[in-house]
């Protein structure tokens, strides 16, 4: 079809020219390695003598741009409410029952043996590894999000190893909902502390601590903390949500 | 030669948006965006790497005078993975229900039917 061709043409014809101004300007960046921020001398000394904590992505995060990260939880939360509602399933297309085929000739693979000896003992050595991660995030690398991504990929597991009934009755979709919304709300109620005892917004009004000790950093340690939660129930939420898809409810075939 | 890292965004920024482009399925399609959203993370990256520097954790055994590399665009990558997580996830869903109406996965099939 010369239509399809015509605009194939088009699109090399505007990759090209994209490229070359992407590559012009890249090449006039500074040179790799010798980045000179306005802030690289600033961030560590607030950080480590007057907040002190010790992993300065957390600071950046959770205390210089805590409101930035308000709202990336917040497009978080945002997408998984859309997912809920995209997925719904509308009176019309209730029981139509062939909504995700599988592939032609091919049919669902059971579990493998080894996996189902393996997760009863690898799921809850990677859910405490995950809590390791979130309450150590203001002195050690991690923090909330990545281990809400840590606690929610182990969980993950128990569908891999058991199946949908497996998962579906260890997560429970409506209370994780409650949960994440919860943990979101704490976030907010956290900012609005420190506007009620009279700072602004989201400022570090606990007493900051002994660096290095669990207890430190003031709110940072809060909100990394609800922030963790608030990830990886909405992680959680999303599974059960994708993975309710191919399994209608009450049809209950378990893998 | 210094430069190789921003290129090497920009080449796997240009790749992914052919993908998107030239793709006849909405699932490779929004993989596609995955890897154009990749870029982002290694130009950020790239851009806040201080020859010799340290990962900017303040704990534990350092050199004095230690450099560490900057991490307000750690922290920025940090953001832009969780944002694409999200993005990705919705567009899948979308797209779960675009299959639910129509029974087609092609981009191309979807404009067909409405004319």
């Amino acid at each position: 079809m010369s239509g399809a061709r015509l605009r194939h043409g088009f699109l090399l014809a505007g990759l090209v020219g994209l490229g070359l101004l992407l590559g012009w300007s890249l090449l006039n960046l500074h040179p790799y390695g010798e980045f000179h921020g306005p802030d690289e001398i600033r961030i560590e000394a607030i950080a480590l003598h007057e907040r002190h904590v010790t992993n300065l992505d957390a600071f950046v995060n959770f205390d210089l741009r805590a409101l930035d990260t308000l709202g990336e939880e917040f497009i978080f939360f945002t997408a998984i409410v859309g997912l809920s509602l995209v997925l719904r399933r509308l009176p019309g297309e209730a029981e139509e029952g062939k909504s995700l085929p599988l592939a032609a000739g091919r049919s669902a693979p059971e579990p493998d043996e080894l996996t189902r000896w393996i997760t009863p003992a690898y799921v809850p050595a990677l859910v405490v590894f995950g809590l390791y991660v979130l309450i150590h995030g203001h002195l050690t690398p991690g923090g909330g999000f990545q281990a809400g991504a840590i606690i929610g990929s182990a969980l993950a597991m128990i569908y891999v190893a058991f199946g949908y009934s497996a998962f579906s009755h260890t997560v429970d979709q409506e209370r994780t909902e409650v949960v994440e919304a919860a943990a979101a709300a704490c976030y907010i109620a956290t900012g609005l502390t420190a506007l009620a005892i009279g700072a602004s917004f989201l400022t570090n009004i606990l007493p900051v601590g002994e660096t290095g000790r669990l207890y430190s950093a003031g709110t940072i340690w809060i909100l990394n903390d609800v922030s963790g939660a608030a990830v990886s129930f909405g992680f959680l939420t999303m599974m059960a949500e994708f993975i309710s898809q191919t399994h209608h409810r009450g049809s209950g075939a378990g893998g | 030669m210094d430069k190789v890292p921003y290129l090497t965004a920009g080449w796997v920024f240009l790749a992914g948006l052919y993908g998107m482009a030239t793709s006849r399925n909405l699932v490779h399609q929004v993989m596609c965006l995955s890897v154009v959203q990749s870029a982002t993370y290694v130009l950020l990256l790239a851009s806040g790497y201080r020859e010799g520097g340290l990962a900017p954790i303040m704990i534990g055994a350092r050199p004095d005078n230690a450099t560490f590399v900057d991490p307000v665009v750690q922290a920025l990558a940090l953001t832009d993975i969780v944002v694409g997580a999200a993005v990705t996830a919705l567009l899948l869903a979308i797209i779960i229900r675009v299959w639910r109406v129509k029974h087609v996965l092609d981009p191309d099939a979807l404009t067909r039917d409405e004319s």
